[in-house]
């Protein structure tokens, strides 16, 4: 897509939904036509475009940075990203495939990552549920490492969910600040480019080298057995709106400390196309699983509780209402 | 009287140039007009900790002494220099409620390094701080939805640590940004799975 094709559509879009938002004042139902398109257009802008930079991401009081890098060529995507503070680690992307690195124990983790290759599928398959929940609106112009970026608000349509402000490089679209907010705009979460440079000279093979260079590594593949939850004996009564199923996965966890029980793990995730949600089902354990619990860090909250012989987990950037939601609604079938 | 309203100016920071270089060299040579010093930062001790700051000017003049020759000793590379010889010659806010960042040394602190020492504790206090206030944004009352971990990234149940990585493996699902939503999830996954 050429680049100013690109710059028309998005003004164009941007118009459109600025229009759109106050027409939609006047519905009785709401709908936003073009908060699809719009983020559509943001995904493959990301996809399309080399890029590195320094990201620095803020969640919970606490602060993490790391190096990336994005090379595209043709349909292939490669991503390597170096985290800067705690553990030393580099995690490289090769379209749907993982490899992270972690040089202090030379370990090598190489996994599959669905989600991120179905992107544009899910939200054809969501069809409009998504516009529903989300609204779209311009708020202005910002200036975020060195390039000028459109910001725009997408404020949830009930609270069930959290809202997003987003900054994107006016010439590429490239996602450069993301904030995660609360239903009273605070902002919970944040991730930016410190510094971004745009077409830099990277070579594509270089990175593949590097990420199939596991000499001098243990390679541990974490084994998922792809299921559905009708399957594992259990059924979502009470749908939290918005929220489609996506995944379920049988999986053993790694042992999170030396000595500690391995035993395997249903994850059921779902999904209104922003945010997501694990829902973790283990028989239940009076030796490790204590107290209910709700814990929050970031937009990131979780909540532990007992149903029947089961322990249930609930992780999700959502608020602890909607985890609440979900664990009601997950019923063991008879 | 004129070398009060000196020292006032100086405390606030609004000396410049010539005149601060010689309002320090008075400073540097003048028992009294140290005196006078010495009473304008009691008075700003006093007032941020509404405790009453005790001291007598010569027990100030002996610990400083006895400050310089253990500072000499301990660090042999420290050179305890003149102050009009470290003025900057832009003014330097040396006003009470200025709070300044770690690194930075103003050029005159060099004279109160004492100062420094004291102001760390409540400098990482206020660092700290600083980062929550941050991140809370918006309003002054408290972010209440955001319950801060004090612990940092790793939860204090590993298990739970090994299910937040797992779910972090899909929540890429973000349509912001596979980058964005990738990394996200990236930066703050543990070693220990």
């Amino acid at each position: 897509m050429s680049r100013r094709l690109w710059i028309g559509g998005v003004l164009g879009l941007l118009a459109l939904l600025f229009g759109a938002s106050v027409w939609a004042q006047v519905r009785p139902t709401p709908v936003n036509p073009g908060v699809v398109e719009w983020l559509t257009a943001v995904h493959e802008a990301s996809r399309r475009r080399v890029y590195s930079g320094t990201f620095v991401v803020w969640a919970g009081g606490n602060m993490a940075s790391a190096r990336l890098w994005h090379v595209c060529e043709g349909e292939q995507q490669l991503e390597r990203v170096q985290t800067l503070t705690g553990v030393p680690r580099s995690t490289f992307r090769r379209n749907d495939q993982v490899v992270t690195f972690f040089p202090e124990t030379r370990l090598a983790l190489a996994e599959k990552r669905q989600s991120l290759g179905l992107f544009p599928d899910f939200l054809q398959s969501v069809d409009s549920s998504i516009a529903q929940f989300y609204k779209v609106r311009a708020v202005g112009k910002e200036r975020v490492a060195g390039f000028e970026a459109d910001v725009v608000e997408l404020s949830p349509t009930d609270r069930w969910r959290f809202g997003y402000r987003v900054w994107t490089e006016q010439k590429t679209g490239l996602v450069v600040k993301l904030q995660t907010l609360n239903d009273a705009r605070q902002i919970l979460e944040q991730a930016a480019f410190s510094e971004l440079q745009l077409d830099p000279p990277l070579d594509i093979r270089q990175l593949s080298q590097m990420m199939d260079d596991t000499a001098g590594y243990r390679v541990k593949t974490p084994r998922m057995e792809k299921t559905d939850a009708a399957a594992q004996g259990w059924r979502v009564s009470a749908v939290v709106p918005g929220f489609k199923p996506t995944h379920c996965y049988r999986r053993t966890l790694e042992a999170a400390a030396p000595g500690a029980v391995r035993d395997s793990t249903l994850q059921c995730i779902f999904s209104d196309g922003l945010a997501s949600v694990s829902l973790f089902v283990n028989v239940f354990d009076p030796q490790r699983h204590a107290q209910p619990d709700q814990q929050a860090m970031g937009a990131t909250h979780t909540l532990t509780q007992r149903k029947g012989d089961w322990w249930l987990t609930a992780v999700g950037e959502v608020p602890a209402q909607t985890l609440a939601a979900f664990v009601q609604g997950l019923e063991r079938q008879k | 009287m004129k070398n009060h309203e000196l020292v006032s100016a100086l405390v606030d920071g609004e000396l410049a140039g010539s005149e601060l270089a010689d309002t320090l060299e008075w400073l540097a040579h003048d028992a009294q007009a140290r005196q006078i010093w010495s009473d304008y930062h009691v008075l700003g001790e006093a007032l941020r900790s509404g405790e009453a700051a005790s001291g007598t000017r010569d027990r100030d003049a002996a610990f400083m002494q006895r400050l310089q020759v253990s500072l000499a000793q301990e660090a042999p590379g420290v050179v305890v220099d003149d102050a009009i010889n470290l003025i900057a010659i832009t003014p330097v806010s040396t006003g009470l409620n200025t709070l300044k960042p770690l690194k930075e040394d103003a050029a005159n602190d060099a004279m109160f390094r004492w100062k420094l020492w004291a102001g760390l504790a409540s400098l990482a206090m206020v660092a700290v701080i600083g980062w929550q206030v941050w991140l809370g944004a918006g309003p002054p009352s408290a972010p209440a939805l955001a319950s801060v971990e004090p612990t940092g990234v790793m939860l204090r149940d590993p298990q739970l640590d090994a299910l937040l990585a797992a779910h972090r493996q899909f929540a890429g699902t973000s349509a912001l940004s596979m980058s964005a939503g990738f990394l996200q999830n990236t930066a703050f996954e543990e070693a220990a799975r």
